[in-house]
C-alpha cells in the first residue's frame, strides 16, 4: 500500500466523523458557552459565558448528575447479572443451536426499540425499578453478544483439563472460565455504563418525574424551555461522563 | 441434572420477547384502551394507521433514509476498514477510536449537537441531513462487521489475484468485492435496522419534512398513546424485517 | 563467516545467457529490528527447476515475496529474464505463484480460476477458454471436475487448479510455496513428479521453496539451503550431499557424522568390518535399512546397513571410515 492509501481509504469515513460527530461537538461546545436568546433564536451568538455551566452545580443538576450515575451503575450491574448467566447458557448449548439462542436474545432490538419500550410501559409500573429494568433490557442483548464471542473464544477443552485435575463444576468456572472471560465482562460493564448515563427511553417512558438523567434534562431544556445555551451545556457534561466511563475501565486494566 | 438449567435457559429467552409479543398483541385490539384484545381481535387500528397521512409519509420517509444510510454508511466502511486493518500508518489508533465514537456518544448530546449545525448548513428540515447523520451512526457497527471478513485468507486470495496479473481495480472487481458480499449484506442491514429503529437523536432533528415513524411515535407514545403506535411499532419492526430479506436476497448468498 | 551468502553462489551448470532466469543481487528484508534476510544473492538459470531448502523462519519464504513482488527489498535488485523488476508491482511482474493454501477463489469455478489470469489480461474469450482448457488437460482434471468450485476438489485435485492458474498466463516464472504441504504422503510423492513433468514440458523457469529435504533432493535440478536469512550454498543435489559447504547444510541435508576435525561422512558411506571398533548404542529399524548408532573411542558415530545382520545395545561393531567418502567441510556455520 502506498504511502496515501489509507488516507484515501479512510476519506470517506473521516468526512462523515468530521461533520457529524466532531463539528456537532465543537458547536455543542460553543453554545454552551453563549447567552440564552433574547427573544428571537434559540441562544445569543457571539456571546461568551461560563453560567450555563456553573448552574450544572446548583443543588438541581448535582441531584440529576448523581442520580444518572447511580442509574448508570445499576443499569450495568443488572445487564452484567442478567446477560453473564445467559451468555454462558447459550455458549453451553450445541452448536447448531447456538445461532438460534443468540437470535432470540437478538429479536427485542431487531423489531425495535419502540415495540420493547411500549411492550414494557404495559406490563410494568412506573417507577425507578421499572426505569432500571427496561434501560438494561435495551442494553441486554448487546452485552450477552460481547460476552458469547468472549466465552467463545476459551478454549471447551481447557474447563474439561480442569474437571479432570479434580476441579469442581463451580472451582472449573471460578478458576478457569470467569478470569479468561473477564476482558469480555470489563467490556460489556463498559458499554453498559456508557449507554446508561446516556440513559432517556427508560427514565422517560416508565419512570416517576423523579427518575430524571441527563439525557432527559437535555432533551427538556432544548424543547420545553427553549434554552438551547443549557442544553448543549448538559450534554457536553453527558458526553464528557459517557466517554469517562467507557476511559475509565480502560485505565484501571493497562497497569 | 443438565436437563433443568437448559429448559429454565430458553425459558428466559423466550421470556425476553414478552414486551415485544406483548406490543404485537395490543396491536389488535378493537378498542382504544391499551390493553390486548380479550375477544375478537380487530384490524382497526391497522387501518387507521394507514390511513393516516402522517404515518405513511413517516413509513416511506424511514424506508428511504434507512436505504440511503445503509449504503452511504457501508461505502465509507468498507475502505476505512482497510485502512485500519491492511496498512501500518500513524493515524490508525486515532482512526479506529473515531470510528468506534458514535457509538459511545450519548444520543442526546449528540442530537443535541447536530441540531444546531443542521440549523446554520441549512440541512435541517431536510432528509439529507438525517441520511448523513444516520450513516455515521451506522458507522460503528458497519466497520466492525466489514473488519471481521477482512481476514488473512482474502488478504492472500487478493496478493494471489494481483500476482496473476490483475490491477487493483480488478481485485476490487473480481476477488473482493465478491467475497465480501455477505459482509456487505450484513452491515448494511445492520444500519438499516439502526436507522428504521433511531429515534434520540432523530428526535433533535425532526421537523414535519423529516419525521421517520420513530420521530412520530415517540412523542405520541410520551402524550397520547393508543393501539396506533402498538401498530407502528409492529410496522417498523416489519420494515427491519423487508429490509434484511431484500439485503440477503441482493447480496447475502455467500460465494462458497 | 558471513560471507558465504554474498559471494553469489551460481548454479554449478553455466547460464545459457547471463541475462536470462532470476538473478537476486544482494537483496535484504527486515520486519522491524528483526533482519529476515540478509544480502543475500542468487541466480537460477533459465529453465531451471530450483528447490529452495531451509527450516521454518529461514527467511525463504519472505525472499519469494520479494521475487514475487507482495515484498519490495529494502537492498539490493531482482532481476527476471535480464528486467530489473525490484520496484515493479506484483500484476506487472508476470511471475505465477503457487500457495502452500493454493489461495484459489472459492467463489469462482476451477475452470474461472484457470482463466483469471488470462480475463485480466484481456485476452480475448476464445483464447482463454483454448488456453485454460489445455492447461486443465494437462494438470489431468478430468471435464466435469472444471466447473466445480474449490471447496467441491480435493486437495490434490485443488492443487493442479493452482498449478495450471499460475502457468496459464505463460508466466516468465513459477514460484512454489511449500505446494504440497498439505497433501498426505502418497500424494505428495505423486504430485511430486507431476511437478517434474509439468515443468519438463512447460519449460518454466521454477523455484520451490520448501522445508523438506527429500522433496527437494527429489524434485528439484538445483538446489539452495538456506539458514537465518543467507543462502549457504546453491549447486545441484549431489554436490550439495556429498560436498556440503558448511556443517549446517551436512546436517540439514540428510543424515551426516560430523567429526571433530571439521570433515564429515554419510552414514550409508560406512561399511561394516575393518579395522576399527566401537560398541553399539542404540538401534533404529527403518525398514528398508537399519541406523546402527556406536561409540568408538568416545566419538558417536552412526552408520546405515542392510536389515540382515542383528544389532543389539553393547554388541562390539567393527567399521572404516573410507578416505575418499570423508568430506573436509570448507566454511564454518555464519552466527545466526
Amino acid at each position: 500500500m502506498t504511502r496515501s492509501a489509507p488516507l484515501l481509504l479512510s476519506a470517506p469515513a473521516v468526512a462523515l466523523l468530521g461533520g457529524f460527530v466532531l463539528a456537532p461537538l465543537v458547536l455543542l461546545v460553543r453554545v454552551s458557552l453563549c447567552e440564552p436568546a433574547a427573544g428571537r433564536g434559540f441562544y445569543t451568538p457571539d456571546t461568551f459565558t461560563l453560567q450555563n455551566y456553573a448552574r450544572l452545580f446548583d443543588p438541581h443538576h448535582r441531584s440529576i448528575v448523581a442520580f444518572t450515575v447511580g442509574f448508570a451503575l445499576a443499569v450495568a450491574a443488572v445487564s452484567l447479572l442478567v446477560g453473564y448467566p445467559l451468555a454462558l447458557f447459550i455458549r453451553g448449548r450445541a452448536d447448531r443451536w447456538q445461532p438460534l439462542a443468540v437470535g432470540l436474545v437478538l429479536i427485542p432490538k431487531t423489531a425495535g426499540t419502540l415495540a420493547a419500550v411500549f411492550g414494557l410501559q404495559r406490563l410494568l409500573p412506573r417507577g425507578l425499578v421499572s426505569a432500571a429494568l427496561t434501560e438494561a433490557y435495551l442494553i441486554v442483548p448487546y452485552a450477552v453478544l460481547v460476552l458469547v464471542v468472549q466465552l467463545r473464544a476459551i478454549d471447551p477443552t481447557l474447563t474439561a483439563a480442569a474437571r479432570g485435575l479434580g476441579a469442581s463444576r463451580w472451582q472449573a468456572f471460578r478458576r478457569v472460565t470467569l478470569p479468561l472471560s473477564w476482558p469480555g465482562v470489563i467490556l460489556a460493564g463498559e458499554l453498559g455504563l456508557a449507554w446508561g448515563i446516556g440513559a432517556m427511553a427508560g427514565p422517560l417512558f416508565l419512570g416517576g418525574p423523579a427518575e430524571m438523567t441527563l439525557a432527559v434534562e437535555v432533551q427538556r431544556q432544548a424543547f420545553e424551555y427553549g434554552r438551547w445555551p443549557q442544553a448543549a451545556a448538559d450534554a457536553v457534561a453527558l458526553a464528557v461522563l459517557a466517554l469517562l466511563a467507557l476511559a475509565a475501565a480502560r485505565l484501571r486494566r493497562s497497569p | 441434572m443438565t436437563r433443568w438449567p437448559s429448559a429454565l435457559g430458553w425459558l428466559v429467552l423466550l421470556g425476553l420477547l414478552a414486551p415485544v409479543l406483548h406490543t404485537a398483541w395490543v396491536s389488535f385490539s378493537p378498542d382504544s384502551f391499551l390493553t390486548p384484545p380479550t375477544g375478537e381481535w380487530s384490524l382497526r387500528w391497522y387501518r387507521k394507521f394507514a390511513e393516516d397521512s402522517r404515518w405513511s409519509a413517516a413509513v416511506g420517509r424511514s424506508l428511504f433514509v434507512a436505504a440511503m444510510s445503509a449504503g452511504v454508511s457501508v461505502a465509507a466502511a468498507v475502505p476505512a476498514a482497510y485502512a485500519v486493518k491492511r496498512a501500518r500508518w500513524r493515524g490508525r489508533g486515532v482512526l479506529l477510536v473515531s470510528l468506534l465514537l458514535p457509538a459511545a456518544i450519548p444520543p442526546a448530546a449528540l442530537g443535541m449537537g447536530v441540531l444546531p449545525l443542521l440549523h446554520r448548513a441549512g440541512l435541517w428540515g431536510h432528509p439529507l441531513g438525517l441520511i448523513l447523520v444516520h450513516a455515521t451512526l451506522g458507522l460503528p457497527v458497519a466497520f466492525l462487521i466489514v473488519r471481521t471478513h477482512l481476514t488473512d485468507r482474502l488478504a492472500e486470495l487478493e496478493s494471489a489475484a494481483r500476482g496473476l496479473g490483475a490491477n487493483r481495480w480488478q481485485v476490487a472487481w473480481r476477488v473482493s468485492l465478491p467475497l465480501l458480499r455477505p459482509a456487505l449484506a450484513a452491515a448494511g442491514v445492520a444500519v438499516f435496522v439502526l436507522s428504521v429503529n433511531e429515534a434520540f437523536v432523530t428526535l433533535f432533528l425532526a421537523s414535519p419534512n423529516t419525521e421517520t415513524v420513530p420521530a412520530v411515535s415517540w412523542p405520541e407514545l410520551r402524550h397520547s398513546p393508543t393501539p396506533v403506535l402498538a401498530v407502528a411499532s409492529a410496522v417498523t419492526a416489519g420494515l427491519g424485517a423487508i429490509g434484511m430479506v431484500i439485503g440477503i436476497r441482493l447480496f447475502g448468498r455467500p460465494a462458497r | 563467516m558471513p560471507a558465504t551468502g554474498t559471494n553469489s553462489p551460481t548454479a554449478g551448470t553455466a547460464p545459457s545467457s547471463a541475462a536470462d532466469g532470476v538473478r537476486l543481487a544482494g537483496v535484504s528484508f527486515a520486519y522491524g529490528p528483526a533482519a529476515v534476510v540478509r544480502d543475500l544473492s542468487l541466480a537460477v538459470p533459465a529453465d531451471a527447476f530450483c528447490a529452495l531448502l531451509g527450516p521454518s523462519g529461514c527467511g525463504k519464504t519472505t525472499l519469494l515475496k520479494m521475487i514475487a513482488g507482495e515484498l519490495v527489498p529494502q537492498a539490493g535488485r531482482v532481476s527476471v529474464n535480464g528486467r530489473d523488476v525490484t520496484a515493479t508491482p506484483p500484476e506487472a511482474r508476470n511471475i505465477g505463484t503457487v500457495y502452500q493454501s493454493y489461495a484459489l477463489f472459492p467463489h469462482l469455478t476451477a475452470w474461472k480460476n484457470v482463466a483469471f489470469g488470462l480475463e485480466v489480461r484481456g485476452v480475448p474469450k476464445a483464447t482463454v477458454a483454448e488456453r485454460v482448457e489445455a492447461l486443465l488437460h494437462r494438470v489431468r482434471l478430468t471435464r466435469d471436475e472444471w466447473h466445480r468450485r474449490p471447496a467441491q476438489l480435493s486437495g490434490g485435485q485443488q492443487q493442479r487448479v493452482a498449478v495450471a492458474r499460475a502457468l496459464a498466463f505463460g508466466p516468465d516464472l513459477l514460484l512454489l510455496d511449500e505446494p504440497l504441504a498439505n497433501l498426505d504422503r502418497q500424494l505428495r510423492e505423486e504430485m511430486r513428479v507431476e511437478l517434474r513433468r509439468v515443468h519438463a514440458e512447460s519449460g518454466t523457469t521454477t523455484i520451490l521453496v520448501t522445508h523438506d529435504q527429500e522433496e527437494a533432493l527429489a524434485a528439484a535440478d538445483l538446489i539452495g539451503v538456506m539458514y537465518a536469512g543467507r543462502l549457504l550454498q546453491l549447486g545441484p543435489p549431489r554436490e550439495v550431499y556429498d560436498r556440503p559447504r558448511t556443517p549446517f547444510v551436512a546436517r540439514f541435508l540428510g543424515d551426516a557424522n560430523l567429526l571433530p576435525d571439521g570433515t564429515m561422512i554419510r552414514p550409508e558411506a560406512i561399511p561394516v568390518g575393518g579395522p576399527r571398533q566401537g560398541t553399539v548404542t542404540r538401534v533404529t529399524f527403518h525398514g528398508g535399512f537399519q541406523a546402527v548408532e556406536f561409540d568408538a573411542d568416545g566419538q558417536p558415530l552412526k552408520l546405515h546397513t542392510s536389515t540382515q545382520q542383528r544389532w543389539t545395545v553393547g554388541d562390539p561393531i567393527r567399521f572404516v571410515l573410507p578416505e575418499s567418502a570423508v568430506w573436509a567441510i570448507p566454511e564454518a556455520d555464519p552466527t545466526p
